[in-house]
């Protein structure tokens, strides 16, 4: 049975060792700290890079296509929500099995969470100039890349004579409504904010509606193309944007009252082993190429040179509710449960 | 000459000395008992340890905060909810059924058994999107139908809803009540019948105290195995209950797992809760019932009356073929439909049809194309893996004295009563801290998939081996064969038919797995399922039900294969097989 | 009138023919045994009896009822017989006390009154004190009595039992059988047995119907059946028998003259045979005597050498030669001979019996 047992952890480590010995596992060389010590050749040898990332899939494919054109550098990404790429990043982290070379998450609070692990690289990229201070960390470890706004988003056939203009408006539509957020609690950022600008009974005025429930933003979209339900609250702005420039019945309106809007970030993994890809691939999504990319998908850029899409307001027209992400990530067991309490159902709590 | 006379000694006698012969038998059945150790035995420690707090401190506080949180409290009560009412459901549907296709003269008697045995085959969370299909409120196909006729506004039926959950598991776990009250049904002697009839029983006086009495223990002890079943199905539970705010316990236990932190010890007390109810639901099925059960399995010379039906053969037929619609037909016949569909919401007609959903399914969608690829070498993998390992622990039960067989047997078949979920949370909780990094590979995905499924190749295995005389390999032996020439030139070749059905046996579940997947996988690892599960969530449902079709036309395939090579049907179900 | 009067009955299960035109009649009080090889159709005959089965032509009628005919059968349930099967048919999950109280208690009889004739019966068959256990704690004998006991209680008129010990070890078996003769000479019920085996039959019936392939090959009691078989079938399958071949010369009312090899016997014939052509000529092998020449009246010599002898214990069994024919012939244990020995075989006319020489009514052996 000795015998057996130790040719039996012999057979799995040579599995194990299979796949851990790949190019550059002991290589866990600092790479490039700034933009300008980015060696392309290297990038180029490396031969791809490993994204995860809660973007959505037809902008991320879009600003992947482009960069693997200029630079033949291939992108392998995983897309969940906000707190399954935390999650995984956090899970792998543990495990001494890091996969992903770069993140990037809707909610700033998952990267400040990795930052406080130390599972982030600090990079200085000249992107930093063109995004507000408070939106990047002064020691480079993240950055902004796009600011969500949760709007109203109405089915035009339902609403279009006496379209919902504030959030206290759906309260009337009562059987009607839908909103989204994974069973981790996605969706629960941009509530909270809109309970702690506007109160708590906005909250509950919308939950007597018996609104729909739904996993993703992009499902959200489809209910009220379908005219399934007729209004939603708190949808990705970049997707009411999309659904309405294709034609379908839908359209989408800010509160004056003031918008719920979500830092997303993003950063490099200190663990990377393919960190002049990370970094080059990292300059591409912040550089001015990248998030004109991201706004032609309909999402407002965190660089102040870029243009907000086409057709949308400029963020310094709309009133902006912001979220204390730290004050959000501390209490964040509590809010959850309020937020079950309030709408029940599967808020990972 | 000992051998010549081993023909009469008992069968003890004539196995194996294998305490001192070490060599090469010894060492190929060893490796195999450690790795069943490690990776059945091992996970299972640390979900105990895990519920405990281990390793970041120990003490009960973590499963008693599991048990009085609301939130768990109300996913146990609905899970409990979701067993009961499948399991009534499963005697509602499955024992007339089963009374027709056994004791009756209805016509397609055949085709209704084998749709049933299709809506079991078919994987469970493919029939619960195709009810989304059909039922969703508004634009399913159905509620579409209803409103038509009879003027509805909205669509009157929601599959979002507890009675939602029951019947799409419902009329997938069904076919454990039918196929055992079908059994049951068929081994009841007509003698047993006749003889009471003889001393005045009217037909419905036996069917009353004479049948019912004794196909009762089959009857509810597949209702318990539906039930047991039930309590593990994450997909649909996930599918359909999550959007209608309803938890269940393998879904909290999936979103204590997912959401960061990661909270293990409560993951591993709502997992040993599932693994309770479980076992105490199993260990009544085979301790009591299958003791109370009269039925002679495989009964010798059988014989059965034929209830000549009249003009009640065609409600019944009716109702069958009602029955078999929703759970077979129905949900194949959209997922088809959808694949083929420029857009579902769309009406049916030839304009709207197209392949591009195949196309990116099959060749272009990145995750897709990799889930395919995944399932089909982790499938593989698995099944090879369990059919090795089983036939080492039936050939240690059968050919060998060696103690605590029995134990290892036991050890063996403990997976089938453990839900997907669990087995995944064992794991990461045993692999994770390993020296070895599988996590985030395929190989935490195997170690699950064999974990999980090696009791089905161990059955079949033994199953195959017990039917093979051993004095076939003594005959070998005698004449100087070594052990594993004996192996080699005898009894493979004699039980590779039985083998391969236990390699597909393994392969078919491997294939569409999905409660443990979730829990394991990772960017680069996604299965089939996860693709399907992914891309639901995403609301492309037309490339999802391409997806589902390749799965279902799979799947369906290698059942065939499996019944015909084993030239029987797929009526002796006796344990909870594993899905989902 | 006949009890039971079974008329030309037809049954064929497609193209499988099992009754021809069986007429039959049993009286009451008797003990009525159908016997035959498997196949034969005897325990068609008897399901059609009991109702299980409707005839595709003929009647039974029972005390002048007609309960079956191939319009209409008066269903099993309704025609108060009892029946004793081959697996005895005890429902598992009744004790022994509910199994044979079941009839009554259909019946809607008051408790005390089924308590009392149940445990009457049960005594009466020997199972005192296993009221209360489970068909799967019995022996297989005793639950044959639990199944005959359930039969009897309801006092039928008639009971059907299809080959009840056959499942029983030869001990058992034997001491079964006597029990059940006695048992039916007591009740006077009416008794339809089937079995194949032969001695059984004899052992326990007033009349032996004997089968095969469908039809009534003979009716009569074991005695006439055994000492007088109707043809070759029946002959061979009562018990051993020599078959021997023979030329028939003359022929007049009861006898017959027949060459044998070389030799000439006198034989018994009752069926119409033909002047000429072959016969066979069956003689019992316990019949022959092995002696002297000296002849006396109403017997047969014949001339013969030993081949073979066996000492079996009680009897010696010789294989003899009778020019250029095998017979067996089993005699008394104090005569041996020596093979090759000279003997005469003396065998008186009764006992050989001559029959039509028919393929079709040869039993394989």
């Amino acid at each position: 049975m000795w015998i057996a047992r130790r040719s039996v952890l012999k057979g799995l480590a040579a599995g194990g060792t299979v796949t851990l010995i790949g190019p550059g596992a002991w290589a866990q060389a600092a790479g490039p700290a700034e933009a300008g010590q980015i060696d392309i050749a290297k990038a180029k040898a490396e031969g791809k890079l490993v994204l995860y990332t809660s973007l959505d899939t037809q902008i991320v494919d879009a600003i992947n296509a482009e960069f693997t054109k200029r630079y033949g550098i291939e992108v392998q990404y995983f897309r969940g929500g906000s707190s399954d790429v935390t999650s995984k990043v956090l899970a792998e982290a543990d495990a001494g099995r890091p996969q992903a070379d770069m993140v990037d998450a809707s909610d700033l609070a998952a990267l400040l969470l990795m930052k406080e692990r130390g599972l982030l690289k600090p990079f200085k990229s000249p992107a930093m100039d063109a995004v507000a201070k408070e939106l990047r960390d002064p020691d480079g470890t993240w950055i902004t890349d796009r600011l969500t706004q949760a709007v109203i988003q109405f089915n035009t056939k339902e609403f279009g004579s006496t379209p919902p203009s504030t959030w206290a408006d759906l309260g009337k539509a009562a059987g009607r409504l839908v909103y989204f957020s994974s069973p981790y609690g996605d969706g629960a950022p941009r509530l909270y904010t809109l309970a702690k600008h506007l109160g708590w009974d906005l909250l509950k005025v919308l939950a007597a509606t018996k609104p729909l429930r739904v996993q993703t933003p992009q499902v959200m979209a489809q209910v009220l193309e379908r005219g399934e339900r007729g209004a939603g609250f708190l949808q990705n702005d970049n997707i009411a944007w999309r659904s309405k420039l294709q034609g379908k019945p839908t359209d989408y309106v800010f509160p004056a009252v003031g918008v719920p809007t979500e830092i997303g970030a993003c950063g490099l993994l200190k663990s990377s082993t393919r960190p002049h890809a990370a970094a080059l691939y990292y300059e591409w999504w912040m550089g001015a190429e990248g998030q004109a990319i991201l706004v032609k998908g309909g999402k407002y850029s965190s660089r102040t040179d870029v243009a907000p899409p086409e057709g949308s307001t400029p963020l310094s027209k709309l009133k902006l509710l912001t979220l204390d992400y730290a004050e959000y990530g501390k209490n964040k067991v509590k809010i959850l449960d309020q937020m079950a309490s309030t709408f029940g159902g599967e808020w990972g709590n | 000459m000992p051998a010549i006379a081993s023909a009469n000694l008992p069968a003890d006698a004539r196995r194996a000395p294998s305490a001192r012969r070490f060599g090469l038998q010894g060492v190929v059945l060893g490796l195999a008992v450690a790795l069943l150790l490690f990776l059945v035995g091992y996970p299972l420690l640390w979900l105990f340890l895990g519920a405990l707090g281990v390793p970041q401190s120990f003490g009960l506080e973590h499963v008693q905060r599991a048990f009085t949180r609301p939130q768990n409290y109300a996913a146990l009560v609905n899970t409990l909810q979701l067993a009961l009412g499948t399991g009534i459901m499963s005697i509602f549907i499955g024992v007339p059924l089963a009374w027709a296709t056994a004791r009756t003269d209805m016509p397609l008697r055949q085709v209704v058994h084998a749709l049933v045995a299709l809506s079991y085959i078919m994987p469970p969370y493919l029939t619960a999107l195709a009810y989304i299909f059909l039922l969703g409120p508004d634009a399913g196909h159905f509620n579409r139908l209803l409103q038509g006729a009879f003027g509805f506004e909205s669509g009157p039926l929601n599959i979002f809803s507890m009675p939602g959950v029951i019947f799409v598991i419902g009329i997938h776990v069904f076919a454990f009540t039918y196929f055992l009250t079908h059994s049951a049904l068929k081994s009841v002697d007509a003698s047993l019948e006749e003889s009471a009839q003889m001393l005045g029983a009217r037909r419905w006086q036996t069917a009353l105290r004479i049948n019912l009495p004794l196909v009762a223990p089959a009857v509810t002890g597949g209702a318990l195995l539906a039930a047991i079943d039930s309590l593990a199905l994450f997909g649909p539970q996930a599918i359909i209950g999550t959007p209608a705010q309803i938890t269940f316990l393998p879904t909290r236990i999936y979103a204590t797992i997912g959401s960061y932190p990661p909270r293990w010890a409560e993951a591993s007390a709502l997992s040993l809760l599932l693994v309770v109810l479980t076992v105490a639901g199993l260990a009544v099925q085979r301790g009591y019932l299958e003791r109370r059960s009269y039925v002679t399995v495989g009964g010798r010379g059988v014989r059965t009356q034929i209830i000549d039906l009249g003009a009640w053969r065609w409600p019944l037929l009716a109702f069958c073929l009602i029955v078999v619609f929703f759970s077979a037909v129905a949900p194949i016949g959209v997922l088809t439909l959808n694949a083929f569909s420029k857009s579902w919401t769309d009406p049916l007609s030839l304009s709207n049809l197209t392949l591009t959903h195949f196309n990116a399914a099959l060749f272009q969608d990145q995750v897709a194309v990799r889930g395919i690829l995944n399932s089909l070498k982790l499938a593989t993998a698995a099944a090879t893996i369990a059919v090795v390992i089983g036939a080492a622990v039936a050939y240690l039960d059968l050919r060998t004295n060696v103690r605590g067989r029995r134990i290892l047997d036991y050890l063996a078949i403990l997976p089938l009563g453990l839900p997907g979920t669990v087995m995944a949370v064992g794991i990461l909780l045993a692999f994770i801290r390993l020296p070895i990094p599988i996590y985030g590979t395929l190989w935490i995905l195997l170690a699950a998939y064999v974990a999980r499924f090696i009791p089905l190749a161990t059955r079949s295995a033994n199953a195959t081996f017990r039917q093979i005389d051993p004095s076939l390999e003594e005959a070998g032996r005698i004449t100087g064969a070594s052990w594993l020439h004996a192996i080699r030139r005898i009894l493979m070749p004699l039980s590779r038919p039985g083998l391969l059905v236990a390699f597909l046996l393994v392969f078919i579940p491997a294939f569409g797995e999905l409660s443990a997947t979730i829990l394991l996988y990772t960017g680069g690892t996604e299965t089939i399922a996860i693709a399907i599960y992914r891309l639901n969530d995403l609301g492309q449902l037309e490339v999802v039900s391409a997806l589902a079709v390749f799965t279902i036309v799979v799947v369906l395939t290698l059942a065939a294969l499996v019944n015909w090579l084993s030239g029987s049907s797929w009526t002796s179900v006796e344990t909870p097989a594993v899905r989902g | 009138m006949a009890f039971i009067d079974i008329a030309g009955i037809d049954k064929s299960f497609g193209k499988f023919k099992a009754l021809s035109g069986i007429d039959l009649t049993i009286a009451e009080r008797e003990f009525m045994t159908f016997l035959g090889p498997s196949g034969c159709g005897k325990t068609t005959m008897l399901r059609t009896l009991a109702g299980f089965l409707t005839p595709d032509k003929g009647s039974i009628h029972v005390a002048g009822q007609l309960l079956s005919s191939q319009q209409a059968v008066v269903p099993p349930e309704e025609r108060r017989m009892g029946m004793v099967f081959q697996n005895y048919a005890v429902w598992p999950h009744m004790s022994v006390f509910e199994n044979v109280a079941f009839g009554l208690r259909l019946q809607k009889l008051a408790r005390a009154e089924i308590a009392e004739r149940v445990d009457r019966i049960i005594s009466a068959v020997g199972l005192e004190g296993l009221e209360r256990r489970h068909p799967g704690q019995l022996s297989g004998g005793q639950q044959q009595r639990v199944a005959l006991a359930r039969s009897l209680v309801v006092e039928p008129s008639i009971l059907l039992l299809d080959e009840p010990l056959s499942n029983l070890d030869a001990k058992l078996r034997e001491r079964m059988r006597t029990e059940l003769k006695t048992l039916q000479r007591r009740t006077g019920i009416t008794f339809v047995y089937v079995t194949h085996d032969q001695a059984e039959a004899m052992a326990l019936s007033d009349r032996i119907v004997v089968f095969n392939q469908g039809t009534v090959q003979q009716v009569g009691t074991p005695r006439d059946v055994y000492e007088r078989p109707a043809n070759l079938f029946v002959a061979d399958f009562m018990g051993l028998v020599n078959k021997v071949p023979g030329t028939l010369i003359e022929r007049s009312e009861g006898s017959a003259r027949i060459r044998i090899g070389g030799q000439t016997i006198e034989a018994f014939t009752a069926d119409g045979i033909d002047t000429t052509g072959p016969v066979i000529v069956a003689i019992r092998p316990e019949a022959i005597r092995l002696g002297n020449a000296d002849q006396a009246a109403g017997h047969n010599v014949l001339a013969g050498t030993i081949m073979e002898s066996s000492f079996l214990g009680n009897i010696v069994d010789h294989q003899i030669d009778v020019g250029g024919l095998l017979m067996r012939v089993q005699g008394d244990r104090q005569q041996t001979y020596a093979p090759g020995a000279a003997v005469n075989l003396i065998v008186p006319i009764a006992e050989c019996v001559a029959m039509r020489s028919d393929p079709s009514q040869q039993v394989n052996t």
